[in-house]
C-alpha cells in the first residue's frame, strides 16, 4: 500500500530555534513613546502633580507665599466640616447644582423635542441657532448684562414685572433670591447647548420606529413616553452628570455678580477656595476644600463610567 | 521578477499558533493562489511576505535576500487590499503617485509611468477624481494601478475581488489573468473562494490551520487530491466521503459529478443503494441529495430521475479515491478493490 | 371630527407653534438687544424707570470712553496672542499623541491613556491653587506661560482625535507603508487630511474657550501686561462707584462682537463642534 506523501503532516525537520529580533518593532515601541511623551509630561505637570500636591498639602497648615508649613493631619478637614460658613458654602453649591441641572435638563429636553418636530423646519433651525448663541459668549458679558437686566431699582425685568402689576423682585440684592438669580443666568446660557446634545440623540432614533408606532396608531403622548424618552434616556443621563460636574465648579458668575454675597448666600465651593487661597492667604482650608471638590468630581465621574460600561453592554 | 522562499516560518499571536511551521517556495513568474477557509493563515502568510507583520521565527527570502528585517516599502513588492485602501483625501493621480514621490522618482518619469499604467487599466479620464467619486470597479483599478506603477518584483493581492458584484468579479478575474501574462511578474493571490483559486492560479496552495494541505496545479487539485480535506474543499458540491465502509477506518470518496444513477447491470462499477430526497435544478445539471445506509450522498448529473424514489448509485472504480485512517490518499490496490467489490450492492 | 374643522385646528396649531418659537427667540436674544441698546444710550437715559428700548440717539462716544478707560488694544493683543498660541501649540502636542494612542504599539499604553482620561476629567477648578503655586515658585507668573502651557495637552482633543484615528482602516496605513511612506508622512499626508474636520473642531472649541476665559486669567495674571480682554472688561465694573451701564455695555460689545461674527459665519460648524464636545 502506497501512502501519498502529504505536505500537511510535515516531517519534522531539524529546526534552529532562532528568535527573530525585529529592529523596526523596537523602533515602533520607541516611536510610540516619543509620540505620546510631550502630552503625557504636560498632563503630569498640570494635572497629576497638582492633584497629588493638593491632597498632600491639605494635611498642612500654611500660607500661600511663606515657606513655613506645619503638618496638621486632618485638622483642616475637621475645621471645615464644623465651620458653619463652609457648610453654608456646600449647601449653596448643592442647591445651586440641583436647581440649575433640573431646570436646564427639563427645558433642554422639552426644547429639543419641540424643535425636532417637522412642522416648521426653517424656523426650527433659526430657533436652535438663537438659543445656542448665549453658550458661546463670555460669562463676563452674560453676567454683566444680567446684572443690568436684574437691577432691583431700574432693571428691565423689574420694569416688566411692575407693568404686569407683580411688584419688583430683589434678585441679587436679597439673600433669598440671589442664588436663584445666578441659576437663571446659567439656564439662559446653557439650555441651548444641552438641547443641542439631546437633539442630536433624537435625530439618531431610527425613523422606522416612529413609522411602526404610527402603523399601530399609537397616541402622540404615548409615543413620547414609550419610544422617544427611553431612546434618549442614556444621553439625558450622561449629559445630566456632565452638567452636574460643571455646575459644581461655578465661579465666574459668583465672582462677577455677587462676590459670594449677600451674606454668604451665593458663596460656592470654588469661590470659597479662591478666597481662602488668594484673599485670606490660608492654604490649609483652601486645599482641603479643593480635595472635597475633587472627591465630588471623582464620584460623579465614576458613576458616569460605570453606567457607560453598562450602556455598552446592552447594545 | 523573483521567487519567494519561506523556511520554518512560525507565527504566534499571544497564545494562538496561527502558523506552526511553514515551508513554501513560490516560483518566479508564477500566479500562486493561497486558498483556504478564514483563519487558515493565508492572509497572515501574505502579510508576512509584505512585511506588514513579522514572523515569530523563521526566514523569508525574496530571491536570495532575507527580508525579515527589511521594511515593507523596501521589499520591492506591491499589494492590493480587499477594501482597496485608497487614500481618500488624495486624487486618483496622487494615489498612484504617492509611492513614487516617497521614493523620490523624478517628476518626468513619474508622469510617464502614471500615463503607462493608466492606459493599461483605463483610468485616464478619472485622474483628478477622489476615490469617493468612483465606482467599485474603478476603485479596484486605482488600487491595481497604484500597485503596478511601482514595477514591483512581486504582486500581493488579498481578496481583491471580494468587494465587487458577481458580474464585475468575473470580468476582473479575466483581466487579472491577462495582466499576469502581460507583466510576467510573480503574483501571489489570497482568496477563500475555491472557484476563484481554480480559475486564476497556475499554482494553488491550499491551507488549513496554518498548514499546507496540498500544493499543486488546479488540475491536480481536482483530479488528484492528496487528502480528504483537499478533496472536500475543491469542487461544488464537495466530494462524497463514505467512511467505515472498509476495514481499518479506510474511507472512499467520489465526486458528485462522477456518479451514474441506476447503471446498467453489466457495468463494472461500485454500487450503493439510495433514496432520492431532494432535487435541485441548476439549469444544465441537477443536484440530487440521496440518503444511503452510509449517510447522505450528493450527485450532480444531467441525467433525470423521479423524485422520492429508490436509486442505485454507481461509480467507476477509476473515479474512486481511497483515504487511509489519517485521511491521506492511498492507492486503490487489488486488496482494497476486492474488499470494495464485496461491499458493493448488487 | 369634521375634516374642515380639523384642518382649521391644525392651522391654528401651526400658527401657535410659530408664535411660540418667535417668542422664545425674542426672549433668548433679548439680553443681546439690551446690550446693544444700552451701549448707545446717555448715562441719564440709563437711569430712567421704566427703561426705554430705543436710544434717543446713537452715542458712539460710549465706545470711545470704554476704549479709553482700559488699555483695550493691549488686552486685545494679549487675548489674541494667548488664544492663537494655544491653538497652534496644542496641535503640535495632541496630534502626535492621538496618533500614538490610536496606532502605536507600546507597553503601558493603557496606563498612559488613563492619564489622558484623568486630565480630561479633573477640572482646573480643582487644581488651580497648586498650579498657581508651581508657577509662582518657578517665577513664571509675570509671563504668558501660565495662560498657555496648561492648555497645550488638550485632553479632550487627544481623546477626539484618537477616536477618529482609530476609525481609519488599518489597510490604508499599511498601503502607505508599502508605498515607502515614513510615519511622519503617513500622519501628515494621510491621517491629518482625513481627520480635517476633527482637527478643525478642536481648534474652534479651543479658540472660543480661550477667548471667553475669565477664571484662569483672573487667577494667573496680576498686571495689564498679561491680562486678557475678558478680565479687562470685567475690571470696568469696579473702576467707579456708580455703574456706567452704557459704557459697560459698550465694553462688552467689544468682547462679544468677534465671537458673534464667527458664529454668524460658521454657526452650523460651531454647533456641530459643540455637539462633539458633549459626546464624550
Amino acid at each position: 500500500m502506497l501512502s501519498f506523501s502529504n505536505v500537511g503532516t510535515q516531517a519534522a525537520k531539524p529546526r534552529k530555534k532562532k528568535k527573530v529580533k525585529q529592529k523596526y518593532r523596537l523602533g515602533e515601541q520607541l516611536a510610540g513613546y516619543g509620540l505620546v511623551a510631550p502630552a503625557i509630561i504636560l498632563l503630569c505637570v498640570f494635572t497629576i502633580y497638582p492633584m497629588l500636591y493638593l491632597i498632600y498639602s491639605s494635611l498642612f497648615d500654611g500660607k500661600l507665599i511663606s515657606k513655613k508649613r506645619n503638618f496638621v493631619g486632618f485638622e483642616n478637614y475637621e475645621k471645615l466640616l464644623t465651620d458653619s460658613d463652609f457648610l453654608r458654602v456646600i449647601s449653596n453649591t448643592v442647591v445651586y447644582s440641583i436647581l440649575l441641572v433640573a431646570f436646564t435638563m427639563v427645558l433642554a429636553v422639552l426644547v429639543a423635542v419641540w424643535l425636532n418636530s417637522k412642522v416648521t423646519p426653517r424656523l426650527n433651525s433659526l430657533t436652535q441657532a438663537a438659543i445656542f448663541t448665549p453658550h458661546i459668549i463670555s460669562l463676563v458679558s452674560a453676567s454683566m448684562v444680567f446684572m443690568w437686566l436684574m437691577d432691583p431699582q431700574i432693571g428691565f425685568i423689574n420694569s416688566i414685572l411692575t407693568k404686569l402689576g407683580l411688584g419688583k423682585f430683589p434678585f441679587l440684592a436679597s439673600p433669598n433670591t440671589a442664588l436663584i438669580s445666578l441659576v437663571m443666568v446659567m439656564v439662559w446660557k446653557s439650555v441651548g447647548y444641552y438641547s443641542l446634545l439631546i437633539l442630536a440623540a433624537l435625530q439618531n432614533i431610527p425613523p422606522n420606529i416612529y413609522e411602526a408606532a404610527a402603523l399601530d396608531d399609537t397616541p402622540k403622548v404615548r409615543v413620547f413616553f414609550r419610544i422617544t424618552l427611553p431612546m434618549i434616556s442614556p444621553t439625558v443621563f450622561f449629559t445630566t452628570i456632565v452638567a452636574t460636574i460643571s455646575s459644581f465648579q461655578v465661579f465666574d458668575t459668583v465672582s462677577l455678580m455677587t462676590q459670594g454675597g449677600p451674606v454668604n448666600s451665593t458663596n460656592t465651593l470654588v469661590y470659597y477656595i479662591y478666597q481662602y487661597a488668594f484673599k485670606y492667604m490660608k492654604l490649609g482650608p483652601a486645599m482641603a476644600a479643593g480635595v472635597i471638590l475633587l472627591v465630588f468630581v471623582l464620584v460623579l465621574t465614576i458613576i458616569y463610567f460605570a453606567f457607560l460600561g453598562k450602556k455598552v453592554h446592552y447594545q | 521578477m523573483s521567487s519567494i522562499t519561506l523556511t520554518n516560518v512560525k507565527k504566534v499571536y499571544g497564545e494562538d499558533v496561527i502558523i506552526p511551521d511553514l515551508n513554501l517556495v513560490i516560483e518566479d513568474g508564477s500566479f500562486t493562489v493561497l486558498v483556504g477557509p478564514s483563519g487558515c493563515g493565508k492572509s497572515t502568510t501574505l502579510r508576512m511576505i509584505a512585511g506588514l507583520e513579522g514572523p515569530t521565527s523563521g526566514n523569508i527570502y525574496i530571491d536570495d535576500q532575507d527580508v525579515v528585517n527589511v521594511a515593507p516599502g523596501k521589499r520591492g513588492i506591491a499589494m492590493v487590499f480587499q477594501n482597496y485602501a485608497l487614500y481618500p483625501t488624495m486624487t486618483v493621480k496622487q494615489n498612484i503617485e504617492f509611492g513614487l514621490v516617497n521614493k523620490k522618482v523624478p517628476k518626468a518619469e513619474r508622469e510617464k509611468l502614471i500615463k503607462e499604467v493608466c492606459e493599461i487599466v483605463g483610468l485616464e479620464k478619472y485622474l483628478s477624481r477622489k476615490p469617493g467619486q468612483l465606482s467599485g470597479g474603478q476603485r479596484q483599478r486605482v488600487a491595481l494601478a497604484r500597485a503596478m506603477v511601482k514595477k514591483p518584483k512581486v504582486f500581493l493581492m488579498d481578496e481583491p475581488l471580494s468587494n465587487l458584484d458577481a458580474k464585475l468579479r468575473a470580468a476582473m478575474r479575466v483581466e487579472l489573468i491577462q495582466l499576469h501574462k502581460r507583466l510576467g511578474t510573480t503574483f501571489i493571490y489570497v482568496t477563500h473562494d475555491q472557484v476563484e483559486a481554480m480559475s486564476m492560479g497556475d499554482n494553488i496552495v491550499l491551507m488549513d490551520k496554518g498548514i499546507i494541505m496540498q500544493r499543486s496545479s488546479p488540475r491536480d487539485m481536482y483530479n488528484d487530491p492528496q487528502n480528504v480535506y483537499t478533496a472536500q474543499f475543491i469542487g461544488t458540491p464537495p466530494m462524497n466521503i463514505v467512511r467505515d465502509l472498509l476495514l481499518d477506518n479506510y474511507s472512499i470518496g467520489f465526486r458528485p459529478e462522477k456518479i451514474t444513477l441506476n447503471p446498467d447491470a453489466g457495468e463494472d462499477m461500485f454500487r450503493i443503494k439510495g433514496h432520492v430526497m431532494t432535487k435541485e435544478h441548476l439549469g444544465s445539471e441537477i443536484n440530487y441529495s440521496i440518503t444511503t445506509e452510509y449517510g447522505l450522498v450528493m450527485a450532480k448529473l444531467e441525467q433525470e430521475v423521479a423524485d422520492d424514489c429508490d436509486v442505485m448509485i454507481g461509480v467507476d472504480y477509476a473515479n474512486l479515491y481511497i483515504f487511509d485512517q489519517n485521511d491521506n490518499r492511498t492507492e486503490l490496490d487489488a486488496n482494497i478493490k476486492k474488499a470494495l467489490i464485496a461491499v458493493s450492492a448488487q | 371630527m369634521n375634516p374642515t374643522i380639523e384642518k382649521a385646528f391644525h392651522h391654528v396649531g401651526k400658527w401657535i407653534n410659530i408664535l411660540l418659537k418667535v417668542l422664545v427667540i425674542i426672549c433668548v436674544a433679548f439680553p443681546f438687544v439690551w446690550i446693544i441698546s444700552t451701549s448707545f444710550k446717555t448715562f441719564p437715559e440709563t437711569q430712567i424707570f421704566p427703561p426705554t428700548l430705543i436710544p434717543e440717539s446713537l452715542r458712539w462716544e460710549n465706545y470711545a470712553n470704554a476704549l479709553a478707560s482700559m488699555p483695550f488694544f493691549k488686552y486685545l493683543r494679549n487675548s489674541l496672542f494667548v488664544a492663537f498660541s494655544v491653538l497652534v501649540l496644542q496641535y503640535i502636542i495632541i496630534i502626535p499623541a492621538a496618533y500614538g494612542f490610536a496606532r502605536g504599539k507600546f507597553k503601558g499604553k493603557g496606563l498612559l491613556f488613563g492619564i489622558v482620561l484623568l486630565g480630561f476629567m479633573i477640572p482646573q477648578q480643582v487644581t488651580f491653587v497648586p498650579i498657581y503655586m508651581m508657577f509662582s515658585k518657578m517665577g513664571l507668573l509675570r509671563t504668558f506661560i501660565p495662560l498657555i502651557a496648561p492648555f497645550m495637552a488638550n485632553a479632550f482633543g487627544i481623546f477626539l482625535l484618537r477616536q477618529f484615528f482609530m476609525q481609519i482602516p488599518e489597510e490604508i496605513i499599511e498601503a502607505a507603508r508599502l508605498d515607502s511612506a515614513s510615519s511622519f508622512k503617513i500622519l501628515w499626508r494621510i491621517m491629518i487630511p482625513m481627520a480635517k474636520s476633527s482637527v478643525f473642531t478642536i481648534g474652534l472649541l479651543s479658540f472660543i474657550s480661550n477667548w471667553n476665559s475669565y477664571f484662569w486669567p483672573l487667577i494667573m495674571t496680576s498686571t495689564d501686561d498679561f491680562r486678557t480682554l475678558p478680565i479687562g472688561v470685567s475690571m470696568l465694573i469696579d473702576s467707579e462707584g456708580q455703574k456706567m451701564w452704557n459704557e459697560l455695555m459698550a465694553g462688552n460689545m467689544l468682547l462679544i462682537i468677534p465671537i458673534l461674527i464667527i458664529y454668524l459665519v460658521a454657526n452650523k460648524q460651531i454647533r456641530k463642534a459643540f455637539t462633539y464636545s458633549g459626546i464624550k
